[in-house]
């Protein structure tokens, strides 16, 4: 039967061991991401939206959130590392409604989006 | 030969190999959705900006659309323009007015202390690249605020302060951010106890970085920075010793104030 050499069994397995390494060291390339949370905990309704900019640069962003008064703010970003979160909160009788967004422009010069709304 | 232990640990690999390629490939469009347009296509082109806005105001119409809101015509038209606009309530009149008012935007933003004085001169070892220097086909006012963010900062560098990682433009002013801040407002509620009312103060806004290592969601009250008990009941205030809750209304920096050259 044929058979591998030592050395090549080596390369092998040397080679495999460098693509696992590489692949774990590669960054998480889209942390960028926007969320909203809605909850009510009795006797409390919150709405909370967050935005965080991870990855991505020269952007802007919107949050906002709504249980009685309603809050929101929006920005422009140059960097990397922005989060901007806002939040409101009332009565468990109210209904929590949250939004954020936020986009900007990857490493490779693509524009990335994300958003999310509760509830 | 390999041995079935070196078997059974390659085709391990290969599996986990192809479970991370793939799981990150389709992850990313499950969790984010799918990749949006690229870069505008006037940060990559020479044609004046002036021009750029009319062609696509003027191509709008021609493709018999009902408004003007697409993500290029927003981002051509800038900030300080209404971005949805009804063009079959302009007819060929209005809309001559329309590309007469961008050209006259265009002309302020060129007149403007902003455009005429020029982008400052980026200090060795800044962290960042400025926006005027990030595109190749780049224009005043183009991105303006992003423009603010950068001078505001420049200044800041060469006042001294070397410590911030990124800046963020809100409300007309330009926040610079650290790892150990926090722009932070506060409000009140006021709930109904059975022994009468109980009022709490939370935090009702933020703005900061998320480069601290002890935030892993970077989001304030899922799992990440604070819990929602912490932020009823104030255990926020020192669940982080280092970092530093700065009243947002008081800080910033009022570009038109602190610029020379505004």
């Amino acid at each position: 039967m044929f058979r591998i050499s030592s050395r090549i069994k080596k390369v092998v397995l040397n080679s495999i061991f460098v693509i696992v390494i590489l692949s774990l060291a590669v960054p998480h390339a889209h942390a960028y991401n926007a969320s909203a949370h809605c909850w009510t905990i009795w006797p409390m309704s919150i709405a909370g939206a967050t935005i965080n900019n991870g990855g991505l640069i020269n952007g802007a962003y919107n949050v906002y959130a709504r249980v009685i008064t309603g809050r929101a703010k929006a920005g422009a970003f140059a960097t990397n590392y922005v989060f901007a979160w806002v939040a409101d909160a009332g009565g468990a009788s109210h209904t929590p409604t949250a939004s954020s967004w936020v986009s900007g422009y990857d490493a490779t010069g693509t524009h990335r989006f994300d958003n999310a709304s509760c509830p | 030969m390999f041995t079935i232990r070196q078997k059974l640990l390659i085709i391990g690999v290969i599996v986990f190999t192809v479970l991370i390629v793939a799981g990150s490939y389709f992850g990313r469009h499950w969790l984010f959705g799918p990749d949006v347009e690229p870069v505008p296509e006037h940060l990559l082109t020479d044609e004046p900006r002036s021009v750029r806005m009319n062609r696509l105001v003027r191509a709008s119409v021609s493709q018999d659309t009902s408004s003007v809101s697409g993500t290029d015509t927003e981002e051509a038209l800038g900030d300080d323009v209404v971005s949805t606009i009804n063009t079959d309530e302009l007819g060929d009149d209005g809309l001559a007015d329309l590309v007469d008012a961008l050209d006259a935007v265009e002309k302020d933003e060129e007149s403007s202390p902003v455009a005429t004085g020029g982008f400052p001169e980026v200090p060795d070892e800044f962290p960042f690249t400025p926006v005027w220097l990030e595109y190749p086909n780049y224009e005043k006012g183009d991105k303006h605020q992003h423009e603010l963010i950068a001078r505001v900062l420049i200044k800041l560098w060469n006042q001294g302060d070397h410590d911030f990682v990124n800046g963020a433009y809100e409300n007309g002013k330009v926040y610079p951010l650290y790892n150990d801040v926090m722009y932070v407002e506060w409000d009140t509620h006021v709930m109904d106890g059975p022994d009468g009312p109980i009022e709490f103060k939370y935090i009702t806004s933020a703005l900061g970085t998320h480069a601290r290592d002890d935030i892993e969601e970077n989001n304030l009250v899922s799992g990440g920075l604070f819990t929602i008990e912490e932020m009823i009941t104030g255990a926020y205030k020192t669940k982080y010793p280092d970092l530093q809750l700065v009243d947002y209304g008081s800080a910033g920096y009022d570009p038109a104030t602190f610029l020379d050259d505004y």
